[in-house]
């Protein structure tokens, strides 16, 4: 009996038990899933509206994304405390998204993170009181394309010596024409320098030489020798161009050839028995000395040829239309270089600017061999000096401010979190 | 009993659990219903406000960025279609980045081109086809830049569909420039927006007047200053530009404006200029090799046009070349080129890049006749429009190399000198010359020489720098230019021969020929028929007299065969002949009849005479010009109409801005 009876008082205890749960569940689940609205919510939804509205008001104003990208964080508060209630407390922060590189494995991945930048609020108590917030993109003021460009750190020299002339280049002497070039340069390159005489030359490219230059000769088919390679009066010019392709190679030099045949001349106005075609100062070494700078001897002959006019390639003309520096697509070219005789001695063609119309002769290219660089410009004289230009400029392609094409990286992201001052929320 | 009471506790925990089940059933039920109220009431009003506004919002920013990057990339590069491809890579990316932005919401989003129209009062014609999507109508008082979209989304996740975002027939965006006063010092300009919105914010660094310094030779620009905004978007401003003015009440230059979407648009505060000719002489030969230059001065053999007092040139504005126009009163539209040069304008380049902006080291050139008494250089507002081509009667043989029109053909016959020869049309009567003979040594074009422009409409060139085998005996580091023109419709070529001196080293010139005939001149002619030859005892001629007022001998000819070609100079020209050495001018041999053209003739001076230039660093240029014709079969009065041709250029009596 008392083990019945206690049986059936358990079971009853039991059901109260399951009852209890079940039935509080169902009470507090119906009351958190009622379709009516609580205060709280609606004025939530207030809140949230002022906010993107006051941000996206000043947006349209242009308001917002002055200050933000010019980092006005005083008249950006200035401006919020115009346009809030002032019984709207609130925080605003700007993050903007940047790009790391974060190693994985042996793998270097692009990690895209968000940094905070600043945060300015009117509230000066502890804790964090916000109903709500909202997200806000902005992206620059002008969210456009610019002709300044980010500068590389590559240095570029132009030599252009007064005490040596050059040759195809008239209507310019060496000063003038690297003056022109400095005017384009300057735009997309940190330093870009002027060589103004021999020993300078040597100073700056055969004492110590840089590493990663660009060197744009001036002088045209003349290449300017230093005193340091000339002895009895007479040019050791095999050895100085074996010094150009050796610190070419060696120290991944860009050499820039201007117009016509390649170190056709070497040229010192110090040594005034040097003449060629009238020229002082001026000493013909002929083919030879492309030979030296492409094989390392003498020899090789001659290896350009005239094809005419010429078209321009889809990589130079993407180049002008990038850049901006435009002019005629077609040139005359009479001294475009054999491809074949190039690669074979460890010349690869790395970019083609101007079409060799299936001859296998190149008006104008960069070819690469190893770390070094040499562009060749084939065409006749008197030079066009933006040719030169675009190669460099399609070869290095300096980045210009195309922010729409990076529009992540040009974003910033505003939170805006505010709550009814004095509570209401 | 046990078994029953067993049994009936467990019917009662049955009980419980199948009310639980009931119970949760319920719960469920409740759930879901709730659920899908929340989706009906507060997925309507806050995912409305908040997520659609979101996404409108970027997808605005997406396009106004677009915008400002097709007007950007446009003004950079000049090539519309460029810009266009580069406009919609942006939109098409940053569409990406707002679609990845809220990919939580179930996000489809779509948007089509659509035509709408940019018309106004003035330009009817002003659109935004299909398929263009960014368009830019530029360089007029009234210039806009625009975008036309429709765009469609869903987000699923809250059971919005279809949800549009267009410009209703009209542009999505545009900015809107008018210069409706463009006088000394002040600029009046209304800005607008889409929907004829004012736009009134603009600060000061939002505009950039662009103007043409005469003094530097080259386009200039200033941040003006705002001395009052109107509420309806007009802007007054300041610069300091005082003019020259056009017709004493225009000033023309350029105002860009970039408001703060980064939009931009370039105006113009005329359309065109309207120049009126007088020509003082008429015929058939009258034709002008005209060159205009960014100043907007016309030259002609490398004289400038006189204006008449009170009107100045307005200057060519810095415009791709492709939107260029010339028209004339009777004859429509006129052929027309453009160059480039070098920075001082002394070589030639070639022909410019269509979509190069019109630049000081650019050359506008058409050949103007004495018909033609009223011509407008203007443009066109549409940025796509294309240059296209007018043809002439110039026609150049890229295998035999040979320039021709109607009435002459020309080529460079030998490099080894460099001869040029010279023939009447589809005849083979022709007369030979030489260029750039020094210091008694003949020149040669080893090097290389090019047809730098061929098969244009206005003109061919022929340009080589001249070389001397061993070099010039006593004047070394010097150099020789030559540059030969075509052009159209004309019965003569022009020629120029520039001596460039690099006084680095002391040279000395004791013998120059710009040209030397090979063909027998026997008759020579002057002004009025005067033959001026003064013997000179050794056999020659000295064809000059540079002290008779007004200049007398600046041409001759060989008039008396059936063909025949004559040199032509003006004054200007034959002055040059006298910078070097007072004993220069124009030399008929006797003997043979050639023609010399020597600006140093010291034939029979002693040779340690001539010319002497001392090194002193400097780098100095002599230019000589003149035009070489053709004619067929002595007819004096032919001859006399190119005297008359050269004597008297046309002058420009209005100037007159086109608006």
């Amino acid at each position: 009996m008392w083990s019945g009876r206690c049986k059936g008082g358990w079971l009853r205890i039991l059901e109260v038990l399951l009852a209890i749960p079940i039935v509080a569940f169902f009470i507090l689940a119906a009351a958190n899933l009622s379709p009516f609205t609580s205060p709280r919510e609606y004025s939530s939804l207030h809140l949230r509206n002022l906010a993107l509205s006051t941000l996206s008001k000043m947006d349209e104003r242009g308001v917002l994304t002055n200050l933000v990208w010019s980092g006005d964080y005083f008249n950006l508060k200035a401006e919020l405390e115009t346009v809030l209630p002032p019984n709207i407390a609130y925080n605003l922060t700007v993050y903007h998204l940047t790009s790391l590189n974060v190693s994985q494995g042996k793998e270097k991945i692009l990690e895209k993170k968000l940094v905070r930048e600043v945060s300015v609020s009117n509230f000066k108590g502890e804790g964090s009181p916000w109903t709500e917030s909202v997200n806000y993109y902005v992206s620059p003021s002008e969210v456009s394309y610019y002709v300044q460009a980010e500068k590389s750190n590559s240095s570029i020299y132009l030599v252009a010596c007064s005490d040596a002339p050059g040759w195809w280049i008239t209507g310019y002497v060496p000063q003038t024409m690297a003056k022109s070039l400095k005017e384009y340069l300057v735009n997309y390159y940190v330093n870009v320098t002027i060589i103004n005489d021999t020993s300078q030359l040597y100073s700056y490219l055969f004492e110590d030489p840089p590493v990663n230059a660009t060197v744009i000769n001036c002088h045209g088919e003349a290449v300017p020798i230093p005193d340091q390679y000339v002895s009895g009066g007479n040019p050791n010019w095999i050895q100085y161009i074996r010094d150009i392709r050796g610190n070419t190679l060696n120290y991944n030099w860009t050499w820039v050839s201007i117009v016509g045949y390649p170190f056709y001349y070497v040229s010192n106005r110090n040594y005034e028995n040097w003449k060629a075609w009238g020229v002082t100062g001026l000493y013909r070494v002929a083919t030879d000395g492309l030979s030296v700078f492409a094989t390392n001897e003498k020899g090789s002959g001659w290896r350009t040829r005239d094809i005419g006019i010429v078209y321009m390639t889809t990589v130079a003309l993407e180049a002008m239309n990038t850049y901006g520096i435009q002019f005629s697509p077609y040139q005359s070219s009479s001294r475009a270089l054999e491809r074949q005789w190039m690669v074979s001695n460890g010349w690869d063609v790395e970019l083609l600017l101007f079409d060799d119309k299936g001859t296998g002769y190149l008006p104008v290219a960069v070819f690469r061999n190893g770390g070094g660089r040499f562009i060749h410009t084939g065409l006749v004289r008197t030079p066009e000096i933006r040719v030169p230009v675009i190669s460099l400029l399609a070869l290095t392609q300096p980045t210009l401010h195309e922010i729409l094409m990076n529009l992540e990286q040009a974003m910033k992201i505003i939170v805006l979190e505010v709550s009814y001052i004095g509570g209401g929320g | 009993m046990r078994i029953c009471r067993s049994s009936k506790g467990q019917m009662y925990l049955l009980g419980v659990v199948l009310i639980s089940l009931i119970l949760l059933s319920s719960l469920l039920f409740l759930y879901m219903n709730a659920l899908s109220q929340r989706k009906a009431y507060y997925g309507s009003i806050e995912n409305f406000v908040s997520v659609v506004q979101s996404v409108k919002g970027d997808i605005e920013k997406v396009v106004a960025g677009a915008l400002a990057t097709y007007t950007s990339v446009l003004e950079t590069s000049g090539n519309s279609t460029f810009a266009r491809v580069r406009a919609k890579e942006a939109l098409d990316e940053g569409l990406k980045l707002v679609y990845s932005s809220f990919t939580g919401y179930g996000i489809e989003l779509r948007y089509e081109s659509v035509n709408c129209s940019l018309a106004d009062e003035h330009q009817s014609y002003r659109e935004i086809k299909k398929g263009e999507v960014f368009k830019a109508y530029w360089y007029y008082p009234d210039s806009v830049s625009g975008v036309s979209l429709k765009f469609r989304f869903n987000l699923t996740r809250i059971g919005l569909y279809n949800y549009r975002v267009s410009g209703h027939g009209k542009a999505y965006f545009i900015l809107k420039v008018a210069i409706l006063e463009s006088k000394p010092e002040k600029l009046k300009v209304s800005v607008s927006r889409e929907g004829d919105i004012p736009i009134l914010d603009l600060d000061e660094e939002r505009f950039e007047v662009i103007y043409f310094d005469n003094s530097a030779g080259k386009w200039k620009s200033e941040t003006p200053r705002i001395t009052r905004i109107y509420s309806n978007g007009t802007y007054i401003l300041k610069h300091s530009i005082e003019g020259p003015t056009l017709n004493g009440e225009v000033l023309p230059l350029m105002l860009r404006v970039r408001d703060h979407r980064g939009v931009i648009v370039n105006s113009f505060s005329v359309s065109g200029y309207n120049y009126t000719v007088n020509h003082k002489t008429v015929g058939e030969h009258a034709k002008y090799e005209v060159e205009v230059l960014s100043d907007g001065a016309w030259r002609f053999l490398g004289q400038t046009l006189v204006v008449n007092s009170g009107f100045n040139y307005g200057p060519i504005p810095p415009i791709p070349v492709r939107m260029l126009r010339v028209n004339s009163s009777n004859g429509g539209k006129v052929p027309f080129q453009v160059e480039d040069w070098d920075s001082n304008l002394v070589f030639p380049l070639g022909l410019s890049s269509p979509h190069n902006h019109f630049q000081p080291f650019n050359k506008l050139v058409f050949i103007l006749n004495s018909s033609m008494t009223n011509l407008w250089i203007w443009w066109v507002d549409d940025v796509d429009s294309e240059l296209k081509l007018v043809k002439t009667d110039l026609y150049y043989n890229s295998n035999t190399r040979w320039h021709k029109n109607t009435y002459y053909e020309g080529k460079i016959t030998s490099t080894h000198p460099v001869r040029f020869t010279l023939k009447r049309a589809s005849t083979a009567n022709n007369d030979l010359f030489e260029l750039g003979k020094i210091n008694f040594e003949s020149s040669a074009g080893w090097g290389s020489w090019t047809d730098t422009v061929v098969n244009n409409s206005a003109r061919n060139m022929f340009v080589v720098e001249l070389e001397y085998k061993g070099g010039i005996d006593e004047a070394p580091d010097t150099y020789v230019l030559v540059t030969i023109t075509f052009p159209g419709y004309t019965k003569y070529v022009t020629f120029t021969v520039k001596l460039i001196l690099n006084r680095v080293t002391a040279k000395k010139i004791t013998d120059f020929e710009v040209l030397r005939s090979f063909k027998g001149y026997p008759d020579f002619a002057a002004q009025n028929g005067t033959e001026i030859v003064t013997s000179h005892p050794n056999g020659y001629s000295k064809f000059y007299n540079d002290t008779v007022t007004g200049g007398i001998h600046h041409w001759v000819a060989r008039y008396s065969e059936t063909f025949g070609t004559g040199l032509m100079m003006t004054l200007k020209n034959l002055e040059e002949l006298y910078c070097l050495d007072q004993s220069g001018g124009i030399t008929v041999l006797k003997s043979s009849n050639h023609l010399l053209l020597k600006p140093v003739d010291n034939v029979y001076q002693p040779k340690t005479t001539g010319v002497t230039f001392n090194a002193n660093n400097e780098v100095e240029i002599y230019t000589w010009s003149g035009l070489l014709w053709v004619y067929n079969g002595g007819s004096y009065m032919e001859i006399e109409g190119y005297s008359e041709m050269v004597s008297n250029p046309p002058e420009i009596t209005a100037v007159q801005p086109v608006s």
